[in-house]
């Protein structure tokens, strides 16, 4: 450990940075001018990326182990930057009709960024643990946020009490792991593992609670229950932002977790978390037809999303492992796409209901467009990123022989498809009355269009040659394989 | 059984207790006051496992300031009157039957459990230089997330407790 | 050529680029030109394809290179090949010319025509593909296409349901294809047909079996077998057009296009091959008999397709591969003849499609009276046009498999239901041709608005015509030994049947028996309802009920709407309602019980969030105890 590794921290401290400029400069901006603040954040997030990629491909271990840079945290460090430059370039119009504080609304994000970012350098519960209180806490803040909107209020207090709850059951899962290995680094329980394979009962409690309190950050089957009441209290950027960033610093966390500090007794709880997996994917996918709401229907989207991704950790390994990887990125740009057309809706016309999509085809081009290839990758369809990423994981995951896993997998899969062509329907084809014929068509600003479109070649681009991103899946992968 | 158990279950027992009263209090001062006795209790416990720098720690910040803060800025905005509202006094049973479940699971488990299988680090004291030098140097980085956690908390009870000049 | 097959795709895909981006605002009317020479290019493309007559696979670029999913986009061309890219690309082209007439009124003129060629560029991949993820890619994207097509005129409800029930159906279909494709790719590790054909040989013989049984059922939902035939009828609801192209060329000869280019796979194990005889010929029987009854004009022929599909698999189930394209192709020529000619007859009604309000077209449709009788004569296998070479040819396999000594007697029942099915086919063609161009018009107003088409709409239907008259016998004569037997015999993986002296006796007497059963059910459809006696409703008479039950198709819709949609509909409602209620509710019960028991009447107010720990804390105690308990 010298100084100049440091500098392989910069990505971090420039956002620390950048986050406290930005809390400093709102006291010196004008109250109308404050949503433009997502600028200099955004551009923090930018300049984190470019220090990111000077050192792809370097390993490095610091604090005796602690926090290891490797491809693995580089990849889903990577991810969470791209996460919170598209939350907050897609914040300024909804912040500027709903949200005060502004200045605070952006550096919390970024806050919550370092946080998850954290986590998945971490090699040791602690730490890991920390980072995810300051994911957590960033998001008690920004679920909240529109502080005078009761259902706002309402999400934030409810994420706050069954977070904490999570929080303890992690908290104890991990004390009970501590002690029955003496430890709290992943490499030297797995040495323990080695060592001893079975330490009783108050190792299955232990890895149990760790389980359900990661469960609640991923929002698996039971303990969802918060997702659908706060993804729909929350104010937009932020119900995108936990969708794809929250859940992928879970599972970041889990298959860290499982990789380096678990995996002698993996082969355990493999059923148990395909049971898990299915579950999650059966509940959201049933619960989503039933939605009248956009917000709750991709609420319970990306519940059952959360289990195809659980499948990949059931049946982990280092192809999974990519498959996870792969499938996360493809998630994060498509749920940030269909999520950036709901602000953008939103912004326009102040509804989020499904039925108010009514004729958006007339009305936005581009809107619709986005829309129906992110709910067509969220559906799996070939052509988009949701299809190949769920290939390339269920393909690596048909190596467990778990095939009922699978079976349900694919099933859950292909039968979502329903509710997403319900709501692209609406968008597409019902016919629309006519006073609804007058409508005028929509001016999105061109930052809008431009980050809606960037979102949408992403999309494609992992769901038609997918090459560049399977490389660095399998790199960060290997991170933690080896080979 | 020796001295330190008699202490440990002692402290143990006010810690729970008193930690039931935080819970189960409706005056939200006495709420409060069973908080710091928890604290206190804790920090006892930390003393019996020879972790004297994170007991004294515990005792300044958590019974001292914490405490001490809570209980002003209940005094500040407390107007006087005890919490109303429901009584979900239906919901105890349920919740009862669950944390008994919850007991019983995590009973059985430590005492079937055979804890001398693991590695169980030599109890001993630490001295605060090799303690002060653990933290700034191996443990530096959650040390620094926790700092960046506060700062978070501070700048969201910012948020969520300022004056709102309503424009619309 | 053989070096570039992707030209062969490129020419549709660039005319729906074109007509997609540019074809709404600026290019309009020429969109359909562009459209039909996008497909014309691609016919001739193949004919010099096949003229040069040499084949091979030819690999465009490494995809994916990664340590376990290695595959390379490629080109398979083989005589399955040219055969199916011949018949898709010709009856489309001639589809697409006829459309410019059809479609010449309608305000999405532009949309109809970027949407077609896509269809086609799908189909044409789906075809061309060499590995299996390739195949899937584009059986979904041909799902995709039909489901905007069918779903073209969207301001109809019946529209939109008719296309979501086509996509969701094969989406059915395709969970088999997709867990087919991962026990492939787990039991091989390639995705490539040559590298996994020649691996089935050594693989367990069980698990090869559950492959090609999932596989079948991907082949059942795009080919409409029972019981995934239900959304076939229903997507006559897109233009007529449309459904010639679906019908006749893409979408559903994909099914029993994969299952001849996957008969290395089927061949493993006899069961797979029974299954998928047996499947084909109770759908070939069953979708007649449906046939019998209806009155639309466009459903008739809906149902016909199911059976004739049937009859396919049957062929494919017999192990006579070469039969099942062959009657894949000449059914492609008139079954889009008699699309086409029913469209025509929809658009000279002023979109009526009832026959029962038909009648006497016969004077007033000249050419499309011609082209669709002659249709009709090759749909019931008279000889000598198209249908008789190849329907014989799939009923002469089936007897002889069943006769033969290491054949499966059950194949003798299968064909037994074929020829039943042949018999119903006669009956509801000639049915049909009576109803709509006999006798006097039923609607004497429509009848006298009524107008021939305009020469774009006639002129395909002439050529398919000729096509339907002279293929069969042009390629199929003489038996086994025609055209395409010879050229088909070049493809790997194709089994060739030689007939022996013996049975070449046994295949004339079949022939002729086929065909006195085809002209059976042509006269007793010529009695009933062109002379009246016995009257049809007498005969309905006969079994009670059985009219109702045929004419609402063994209510199996209904089944599936109420048995299947309806049960998942209520499981996800009841599922919401547990999460957003059970909790308070099970809160609420153990609240009513302890105030019961305790006699105090109080306010019940349920706070969620305690609820949700409660539901959390549940969970945590119910797995824990459940891991404890079962490891």
């Amino acid at each position: 450990m010298n100084g100049s590794d440091f500098a392989f921290l910069l990505p971090e401290i420039v956002l620390v940075a950048t986050a406290i400029t930005v809390w400093a400069v709102d006291f010196f901006t004008p109250r109308d001018r404050k949503p433009d603040l997502a600028w200099p954040a955004a551009a923090g997030a930018l300049v984190a990326m470019a220090f990111l990629a000077i050192s792809w491909g370097e390993h490095r271990e610091m604090f005796l182990g602690t926090l290891r840079l490797d491809n693995f945290s580089l990849f889903f460090r990577f991810l969470f930057l791209t996460v919170a430059f598209f939350v907050i370039v897609g914040s300024p119009g909804y912040v500027r009709r709903k949200l005060r504080n502004a200045g605070e609304f952006y550096g919390l994000i970024l806050m919550s960024t370092v946080g998850a970012m954290g986590i998945v350098s971490s090699r040791e519960f602690l730490t890991a643990y920390i980072s995810l209180e300051l994911v957590a806490f960033g998001f008690y803040v920004l679920v909240s946020h529109a502080r005078h909107e009761a259902r706002s209020n309402e999400a934030g207090a409810k994420y706050l009490i069954l977070g904490a709850f999570s929080s303890g059951l992690l908290l104890f899962g991990i004390s009970l792991i501590f002690g029955a290995t003496g430890s709290t680094g992943y490499a030297a329980i797995a040495a323990a593992l080695e060592t001893t394979p079975d330490f009783g009962m108050v190792w299955t409690l232990g890895v149990a609670l760790v389980l359900a309190g990661l469960g609640f950050k991923v929002a698996a089957f039971p303990f969802h229950s918060w997702a659908p009441d706060v993804y729909e209290g929350a104010p937009l950027p932020i119900t995108a932002f936990l969708s794809v960033g929250s859940k992928a610093a879970g599972f970041a966390f889990l298959i860290r977790l499982f990789a380096e500090g678990l995996f002698p007794v993996l082969d355990d709880w493999r059923v148990a978390i395909g049971v898990v997996a299915v579950l999650t994917m059966t509940f959201g996918n049933l619960v989503a037809i039933q939605q009248a709401n956009l917000k709750r229907l991709l609420a319970y989207s990306s519940i059952a999303q959360a289990g195809y991704i659980l499948v990949g950790v059931a049946t982990l390994n280092a192809d999974t492992t990519s498959g996870m990887l792969l499938h996360i990125a493809g998630y994060t740009a498509t749920n940030l796409g269909a999520f950036l057309v709901v602000i953008y809706f939103h912004n326009l016309t102040g509804k989020e209901g499904i039925d108010d999509l009514r004729g958006l085809y007339r009305r936005s081009f581009l809107l619709t467009l986005v829309l129906a290839v992110s709910l067509l990758s969220l559906a799996g369809m070939p052509l988009f990123a949701g299809f190949m990423t769920k290939f390339y994981l269920f393909t690596a995951a048909a190596a467990s022989q778990l095939w009922w896993l699978i079976a349900l997998a694919v099933a859950n899969s292909i039968l979502s498809v329903y509710y997403y062509l319900l709501v692209l329907r609406q968008a597409f084809i019902t016919p629309e009355s006519e006073e609804e014929e007058q409508r005028p068509a929509f001016r999105l600003p061109s930052h809008a269009r431009a980050t809606l479109s960037l979102l949408m070649v992403l999309v494609l681009w992992i769901g038609i040659y997918p090459s560049v991103f399977v490389d660095a899946a399998e790199a960060g992968s290997r991170a933690l394989f080896g080979g | 059984m020796n001295f330190a158990a008699v202490l440990f279950y002692a402290f143990s027992a006010i810690a729970i207790v008193a930690a039931l009263g935080t819970v189960l209090a409706r005056n939200i001062v006495y709420a409060a006051l069973s908080l710091v006795g928890t604290m206190v209790m804790i920090a006892g416990i930390f003393f019996i496992l020879h972790a004297d720098f994170l007991a004294l720690v515990q005792l300044l910040i958590y019974a001292g300031a914490v405490g001490v803060l809570l209980i002003f800025g209940l005094m500040l905005t407390n107007t006087g009157q005890p919490a109303t509202g429901p009584k979900d006094r239906w919901q105890r049973p349920i919740a009862f039957v669950a944390a008994m479940a919850f007991i019983l699971v995590a009973g059985y488990a430590a005492v079937s459990t055979d804890w001398m299988q693991g590695v169980v680090p030599q109890l001993e004291r630490v001295p605060p230089a090799v303690l002060a030098s653990s933290l700034f140097r191996n443990w530096a980085l959650p040390f620094e997330i926790a700092s960046l956690v506060l700062l978070v908390a501070m700048i969201g009870a910012i948020v969520i407790s300022r004056r709102e000049t309503s424009n619309d | 050529m053989i070096e570039h097959p992707w030209l062969i795709p490129l020419a549709p895909l660039l005319a729906f680029a074109i007509n997609g981006l540019l074809g709404p605002r600026y290019l309009k009317k020429a969109t359909g030109v562009i459209g039909s020479a996008g497909i014309l290019a691609a016919f001739l493309l193949t004919v010099w394809l096949w003229a040069e007559g040499e084949y091979g696979e030819a690999t465009l670029f490494e995809w994916l290179a990664s340590g376990s999913l290695a595959i390379n986009i490629g080109f398979l061309v083989d005589e399955l090949t040219v055969v199916m890219l011949l018949v898709v690309t010709g009856v489309s082209f001639l589809v697409h010319v006829y459309s410019i007439g059809y479609m010449a009124h309608d305000g999405s003129f532009a949309r109809f025509f970027a949407w077609l060629p896509l269809f086609v560029f799908s189909m044409v991949m789906l075809v061309m593909a060499n590995n299996f993820l390739s195949l899937f890619v584009f059986w979904e994207l041909v799902g995709v296409c039909s489901y905007l097509l069918i779903g073209f005129w969207h301001d109809r409800e019946s529209a939109n349901n008719a296309a979501m029930k086509a996509f969701l159906v094969n989406r059915v279909g395709d969970f088999g294809f997709a867990i087919a494709i991962f026990m492939i790719f787990w039991n091989f590790r390639t995705l490539e047909y040559g590298a996994v054909f020649a691996q089935v040989g050594q693989a367990d013989p069980e698990t090869v079996l559950v492959i090609a049984l999932l596989l079948f059922v991907g082949a059942m939902g795009k080919s409409a077998q029972f019981p995934l035939h239900i959304w076939l009828p229903d997507a006559m609801e897109g233009p007529t057009p449309v459904s010639a192209l679906i019908h006749a060329a893409t979408m559903v000869t994909a099914g029993v296009y994969m299952v001849a280019r996957m008969a290395p796979i089927f061949e493993v194990h006899t069961t797979a091959l029974l299954v998928v005889g047996g499947v084909g010929a109770f759908t070939a029987l069953f979708a007649a008999t449906i046939a019998v009854v209806q009155t639309d004009i466009k459903r008739v022929l809906a149902y016909s397709t199911v059976s004739q599909l049937g009859l396919m698999f049957l062929a494919l189930g017999a192990g006579v591969y070469t039969a099942a394209i062959f009657h894949l192709a000449t059914h492609a020529f008139f079954k889009a003849l008699l699309f086409l000619g029913s469209g025509s007859v929809i658009h000279a009604m002023h979109d009526e499609q009832e026959m029962t309000r038909y009648g006497g077209l016969r004077r007033k449709l000249k050419w499309t009276y011609g082209t669709f009788l002659v249709g009709g004569l090759a749909l019931s296998a008279i000889f000598p046009l198209a249908g008789f070479w190849s329907k014989d040819e799939i009923l002469a396999g089936a007897f002889m498999r069943g006769a033969s000594l290491d054949g499966d007697g059950l194949f003798i029942v299968f064909w037994a239901l074929g020829l039943a099915a042949s018999l119903l086919t006669a009956f509801y063609t000639f049915r049909m041709v009576i109803m709509t161009f006999h006798g006097d018009p039923r609607d004497a107003e429509l009848h006298e608005r009524a107008h021939e088409s305009p020469a774009v709409m006639v002129a395909p239907l002439a050529l398919l015509a000729v096509l339907a008259m002279g293929a069969g016998a042009v390629l199929g004569f003489p038996p086994e030994h025609g055209l395409i037997h010879d050229f088909l015999h070049h493809a790997p993986g194709i089994l060739h049947f030689e007939l022996t002296g013996n049975q070449t006796i046994i295949a004339i007497s079949l022939a002729v028996i086929s065909t006195a059963v085809a002209l059976l059910g042509a006269l007793g459809a010529y009695m009933i309802y062109s002379r009246g006696a016995p009257r049809a409703e007498s005969i309905g008479q006969f079994v009670p009920g059985m009219h109702s039950l045929l004419y609402r198709k063994y209510h199996i819709d209904e089944i599936v709407n109420y048995g299947i949609v309806a049960t998942t509909k209520v499981l996800g409602f009841i599922l919401w309602a547990i999460d957003a209620k059970i909790v308070d509710g099970i809160a609420n019960l153990i609240g009513w019980t302890v105030r019961a028991l305790g006699g105090a009447a109080r306010q019940v107010q349920t706070g969620q969030v305690q609820n949700y720990v409660f539901l959390m804390a549940l969970g945590a105690v119910v797995s824990v105890g459940a891991l404890m308990i079962f490891r």
